[in-house]
């Protein structure tokens, strides 16, 4: 169905430079395959190749790429809308982006059925029995709006838009990213129920190896625009050959593997921060209004209590709402506990607001952010960013490559500006800016998720070793209970605001008594 | 697919940034042109500015007077280079007090929010909706023309443009991850504003001050030309327009000369803006 023959992809502005590498490929039809890869190996680009089209600045710099034995390339651009409108599909990522927000779901299907002879005819009811056969309630669903969908429901009806026309290969670009575990797990059930029903050919392009080895049943990996390993996925994922591959499935964390060094004794250790029956009110609209109704108000933490302890490195895990990052917000100050007490070391109160903290308090509790591109101001230097104020003096200079270091990276780094740097050296600059203040409690905020397998690993590793050496207290939070399994001492699962399970991180992953812990757990099992 | 998935697969061809670049140089040129001209004029070897001669009036060109003499027998080239002088430096002078009135406002407006915020925007709302050139006549009108009464108007006038957008800019800077990490290690509001946001929004604001530059330029010309702003005989663009356009079908070049420095002078500094704010470097 596709065959890939020595097919390259050039940037047109720098003509050496190849996003892809001669590429073999061969996939029959009704296959499943599944292309797995970092951000920047091209596995984007080659998903996008298969609809005839390179993408922004990019050409063919040689081979083919054909698709039901067309050359797409070779086709005239109404041949190549034909066929992509008949036989291929594709479902973009990034759900948010690939619905028009101001046209109603009916809208986004006419627009596929425009196609056809018969054009809008019955579109409301060819609409409404796709949605339902993706598992949506189709009637109800097709006068809604994007906004009005949550993200799995908007994931499906992108899916619903792709089979709409019955396609003969099926493009999906990262289905799953950006969803929460649970309904991660639900959209695979559901492509996996769809390919047995309509026998596609399926490729799926995605960062995350759970993905792909659920999905597919042949694995290509990419590594810098050529593929370095292709095979049936048990031989892929369970005997790799190629260094690169087995190195990506060394990085992927698992549950229950722990790297941490576990030297301390939880039992005798003190308490750091005690939170005593926390609850934090947030309003939806975060600047006061003089004039209009007043702001809806959601309790975004309700009655939470837990001790941080001295010296830990405390695990929260929860999915999108349910309060993990009000939780981090209120510990660092940007929020005021509606209710409740945070005490550090017996005597500092932590309820008051960043501009009401002494300098010094303000300096014993900082956060590293989720974002890398967000969290490091673009136009300063690397030095400024962990200097601000003291640019030019001699005496931090030495302090400053200290710092450097010990998130592993060297002086070079210092006049960067974070434009010139990696999403994993981002990261390391804002955790290297936090540690700069010398923090008792560092707070952890989703600062992997951005980030790839691989670099992901070693940024875990820097905080593990950072935690070694300095002891600093580290809340360590995140949706993916894999990764906080591996740091944390200690595991907290929040769900709808309210603490539902805390114990030993290994208690929590072995012997889950709460029911959304289990269902947490035993989906991270299986994928 | 989507209506928006299809259109991020069109080719995108890109213009060739060489040849964007000289055009920004063309406009940089003249810009500097005009205030290299307006600052060294008195050095020129011109004529009077206002040395009349009424045994010459309405001349064409000469070896004496290039550009011919206007109705009173005035040098036209000697008028015409000396008239930006009087424009140029009080819209100078007005678009930097408007840009510092204009930031001062939008900062606060976007640092303090709340009921502060609602205030100062709604005021600004309210300058926005004034026909500006309607209130630079009242004032002129009943307050006086001199340059310090005019720039002042003029600031106030062109401040509220800059305000708003200083205000959105600083805004979309102020939810980013860096403030709150620059906050959590203490920085004082000062710090927030001068090295925290103001690096983050100096290409825009920028950007917008030099379209407001031209705009100040045109509403004094236009208040000069109403009779209003300069006094004759300075030789002013806007007066000179006005003086000579009873005459314009005998001796066009008395109105054309002024037209065509005022018209480069502003396609000048948009050109450059223009380019440089779609270049993403200020």
């Amino acid at each position: 169905m596709i065959r890939l023959h020595d097919f390259s992809v050039r940037v047109i502005a720098q003509p050496d430079r190849l996003v892809l590498r001669s590429l073999h490929l061969e996939v029959p039809a009704g296959r499943r395959l599944g292309i797995v890869g970092e951000s920047g190996c091209g596995k984007s680009t080659l998903l996008r190749a298969l609809t005839g089209s390179c993408g922004r600045g990019l050409d063919v710099a040689g081979g083919t790429c054909e698709v039901a034995e067309r050359d797409v390339f070779a086709l005239a651009e109404p041949d190549r809308r034909a066929l992509m409108g008949n036989v291929v599909a594709l479902v973009p990522q990034g759900v948010a982006l690939s619905l028009t927000p101001h046209l109603d779901i009916a809208a986004h299907f006419r627009d596929v059925y425009s196609l056809d002879a018969d054009g809008a005819h019955d579109l409301h009811d060819r609409a409404a029995a796709m949605l339902t056969e993706v598992g949506l309630p189709g009637a109800a669903m097709v006068g809604r709006y994007p906004h009005e969908l949550s993200g799995g429901e908007q994931q499906r009806v992108l899916i619903a838009l792709g089979l709409a026309r019955d396609p003969e290969v099926l493009l999906l670009d990262e289905p799953t990213s950006a969803l929460d575990v649970g309904v991660a797990h639900d959209i695979l059930s559901l492509i996996e129920e769809e390919h047995r029903r309509r026998g596609f050919t399926l490729v799926c392009v995605s960062h995350d190896l759970g993905v792909i080895d659920r999905i597919a049943e042949h694995v290509v990996v990419m590594n810098s625009g050529e593929i370095v390993e292709e095979g049936p996925r048990a031989q892929v994922t369970g005997s790799p050959e190629h260094p690169y591959t087995r190195r990506l499935l060394a990085a992927a964390p698992r549950l229950g593997q722990r790297h941490s060094s576990r030297s301390l004794d939880a039992s005798s250790a003190d308490t750091l921060v005690e939170v005593t029956r926390l609850t934090v009110v947030r309003s939806s609209s975060a600047r006061r209004q003089l004039f209009g109704t007043p702001p809806r108000t959601t309790t975004a933490v309700n009655d939470m209590s837990l001790q941080i302890r001295r010296g830990e490195i405390l695990g929260v895990i929860g999915e999108s709402g349910s309060g993990k990052s009000t939780f981090l917000k209120t510990l660092c100050g940007l929020l005021a506990p509606t209710a409740g007490a945070l005490r550090m070391a017996g005597t500092i109160d932590l309820g008051a607001r960043t501009s009401d903290r002494p300098a010094e308090v303000l300096a014993r509790v900082q956060m590293v952010f989720q974002n890398p591109d967000d969290s490091l101001n673009p136009a300063h230097t690397v030095r400024r960013i962990l200097a601000p104020g003291r640019v030019g003096r001699k005496v931090a200079e030495a302090e400053l490559v200290r710092l450097l270091q010990t998130v592993g990276l060297g002086a070079a780094f210092l006049e960067r500006r974070p434009g010139q740097l990696s999403g994993g050296e981002k990261q390391r600059v804002a955790i290297a800016r936090a540690l700069a203040q010398r923090p008792e409690l560092l707070l952890l905020d989703e600062v992997t998720s951005a980030l790839d397998v691989t670099v992901q690993a070693e940024v875990l590793a820097t905080l593990l070793q950072i935690h070694r050496e300095m002891g600093t207290t580290m809340v360590f939070v995140s949706h993916d209970i894999a990764v906080v399994s591996s740091i944390a001492d200690r595991i907290a699962v929040l769900r709808h605001g309210r603490l539902v399970e805390l114990g030993d991180a290994d208690a929590v992953i072995e012997r889950p008594t709460d029911a959304y812990t289990t269902q947490l757990v035993t989906l991270a099992r299986r994928g | 697919m989507t209506d928006l998935a299809r259109a991020s697969f069109e080719p995108v061809k890109f213009a060739a940034p060489g040849r964007r670049r000289a055009w920004l140089s063309v406009g940089a040129v003249i810009v500097f042109g005009h205030v290299l001209l307006a600052i060294v004029a008195p050095w020129l070897p011109l004529q009077p500015v206002a040395k009349q001669n009424s045994g010459a009036i309405l001349q064409g060109p000469s070896a004496a007077h290039w550009l011919g003499t206007d109705n009173l027998g005035r040098d036209v080239l000697a008028r015409t280079l000396f008239g930006g002088r009087p424009s140029i430096g009080l819209a100078v002078a007005s678009v930097v007090l408007a840009a510092v009135l204009g930031f001062a406002i939008g900062m606060v407006a976007s640092l303090a929010g709340g009921w502060v915020d609602e205030v100062l925007m709604r005021v600004n709302d309210v300058l926005l909706a004034l026909p500006s050139l309607l209130v630079l006549l009242l004032v002129a009108s009943f307050i006086g023309r001199d340059s310090g009464v005019l720039i002042a108007t003029l600031a106030l006038m062109y401040a509220p443009p800059i305000a708003r957008l200083v205000r959105t800019a600083s805004l979309n800077v102020l939810t980013r991850d860096f403030i709150v990490a620059a906050r959590l290690r203490g920085a004082s509001r000062r710090e927030l504003v001068i090295s925290e946001v103001l690096p983050n929004i100096r290409g825009v604001v920028l950007t917008e001050v030099a379209m407001q530059f031209t705009w100040i330029l045109l509403a004094f010309s236009s208040l000069s030309f109403l009779g209003l702003g300069a006094n004759p005989p300075t030789p002013e663009w806007g007066l000179m327009i006005a003086e000579g356009r009873g005459y314009m079908t005998i001796a066009p070049l008395p109105v054309v000369a002024p037209i065509v420095m005022l018209a480069s002078l502003v396609l000048a500094v948009n050109s450059t803006v223009d380019r440089s704010s779609s270049d993403g470097t200020p």
